[in-house]
């Protein structure tokens, strides 16, 4: 089945466009960084590419996939960056401090959990985009080995945590 | 079709507060107004929170105007006291790794550049290995012209090899980060690479590397031994690896079944001393055996094995 096209050519379409897709692209972001805050600036980033596009002309309608993979984009683009300064802090840290937690404020999706950020970014690429381990790959920046290595990883930590709770 | 855990994982998704729909509808709208604005020439009225925007596309437009890699910081540099490369330059030294062109990851081989101190420039262009001199020229390094060292086909199953010429490009680093902005005279393409730092993991974990289409499996075992394929069916070597160097082989077995291709670029590091170097981009999860000649060859954890969970993925990553 077809999914809905919205023009994005004026006001009142970009606001209809918004109220029709917003619900949707919010639990998207939301289920993939698992906290709200992350999700409403990852959201915040898609509509305001939309604006851009649409000022610029550069679409003039879109579906909501359009704004799915521009939060996913936007995503992983995020975890690159914070993977390179975790990695520069650790450089600089005395050893035996641990980096602050993440925030565990609005922690939601139980299933989700136990997964680390990059391995519930291939499950929700995978299982919830249903996209190809390749494009999976492709998205992450690493082999197809390596992502059906994530997969697999990630599918085996859900099992073990979802039998330790039951 | 999905799985049911799929469908209880949608379910689930927490929904967002009325507050911040409300809020974003709001300034979403507000920034679509702001053309008018604009169309009227009141630009002292735009929204607040879309200039991050033009700021954020000029930026951009720069950063793919250049092209971008990221240097091997860990590797020393050699005596600066002769170096005909200035200091705002010397950070250039070292083995530049490209991992991505034009936003499409690359393969191994991956295309690989060396500047030593004494200026001179060599590497893999991800098809033919070159060598040439660079030259200083107000603060960035000037690379010369690149004369392909070898003439051989670049295509691969039919299509194009991705390769990156530094031919007569500009190298200078951006903001003395790990990036390093190349302007280049032809056509711009934008590069993406990560710092590199010496691996602290290699032995007991089974490895992956593409090679012509074909995925080989090469496994570091703890009695150091290493073995290619499953079985060691494209044969085995004893192995050391001390300080980041991998002495590795003399291979012996039956490569007779092994994958196509395999003879060539697996064997040619048959008996080197290999550098082995490691990308800090967690997300690449690989290492990189450098060839004295320059080849790299990229190494991606493989398997779904338990020792590959326990001593590759979650090893503590040290600085070298």
């Amino acid at each position: 089945m077809a999914r809905p096209i919205w023009p994005v050519t004026s006001r009142e379409e970009v606001g209809a466009c918004y109220d029709d897709t917003f619900e949707e692209v919010f639990r998207f972001a939301a289920r993939l960084t698992g906290d709200r805050r992350p999700a409403e600036d990852l959201v915040s980033e898609a509509y305001a590419e939309l604006v851009r596009a649409g000022r610029s002309g550069d679409v003039t309608s879109i579906g909501v996939a359009w704004l799915i993979v521009t939060v996913r984009r936007r995503f992983i683009d995020g975890l690159r960056s914070d993977e390179r300064a975790r990695r520069r802090l650790r450089l600089i840290q005395p050893r035996g401090e641990e980096l602050a937690a993440p925030s565990t404020v609005d922690r939601s999706g139980e299933l989700l959990a136990p997964l680390s950020e990059r391995e519930r970014a291939a499950v929700v690429l995978r299982y919830v985009e249903d996209l190809p381990v390749a494009d999976v790959a492709r998205e992450l920046g690493i082999s197809v080995r390596a992502a059906e290595s994530l997969l697999a990883r990630a599918r085996a930590r859900m099992r073990r945590s979802e039998v330790r709770d039951a | 079709m999905r799985e049911a855990w799929v469908d209880e994982l949608l379910a689930d998704a927490p929904p967002a507060q009325a507050e911040f729909r409300e809020g974003l509808r709001d300034r979403v709208l507000d920034a679509w107004d702001d053309r008018e604005l604009d169309d009227e020439g009141d630009r002292e009225q735009r929204g607040r929170w879309v200039w991050p925007l033009f700021v954020a596309a000029a930026v951009a437009t720069v950063v793919v105007a250049g092209l971008v890699v990221l240097a091997d910081r860990d590797r020393p540099a050699g005596p600066s006291d002769t170096s005909t490369v200035p200091s705002a330059s010397s950070d250039i030294v070292g083995v530049w790794f490209v991992t991505e062109l034009d936003g499409v990851p690359l393969r191994s081989p991956l295309p690989t550049y060396r500047f030593t101190d004494d200026g001179a420039v060599s590497g893999f262009d991800g098809c033919n290995r070159f060598a040439t001199t660079g030259s200083v020229d107000g603060g960035s390094l000037r690379v010369g012209e690149v004369a392909a060292s070898a003439a051989i086909s670049c295509v691969e199953d039919g299509a194009p090899v991705p390769t990156v010429s530094l031919s007569g490009a500009v190298l200078e680093l951006a903001d003395g980060s790990d990036t390093m902005v190349i302007r280049g005279e032809g056509t711009a393409r934008a590069w993406r690479a990560d710092a590199l730092a010496s691996p602290s993991r290699l032995e007991g974990g089974t490895w992956v590397y593409g090679l012509h289409g074909e995925d080989l499996r090469l496994q570091f075992r703890d009695d150091l031994t290493a073995g290619v394929d499953e079985a060691d069916d494209c044969g085995r070597a004893s192995y050391t690896y001390t300080d980041g160097t991998l002495q590795l082989g003399p291979f012996e077995g039956d490569r007779a079944t092994c994958p196509r291709g395999s003879l060539g670029a697996l064997y040619s590091l048959d008996g080197l001393q290999l550098q082995v170097v490691e990308f800090a981009d967690a997300y690449s999860e690989s290492i990189v055996l450098v060839t004295p000649t320059n080849l790299a060859v990229r190494l991606f954890p493989g398997g779904e094995s338990e020792t590959v969970e326990a001593t590759v993925v979650e090893a503590t990553v040290e600085a070298g």
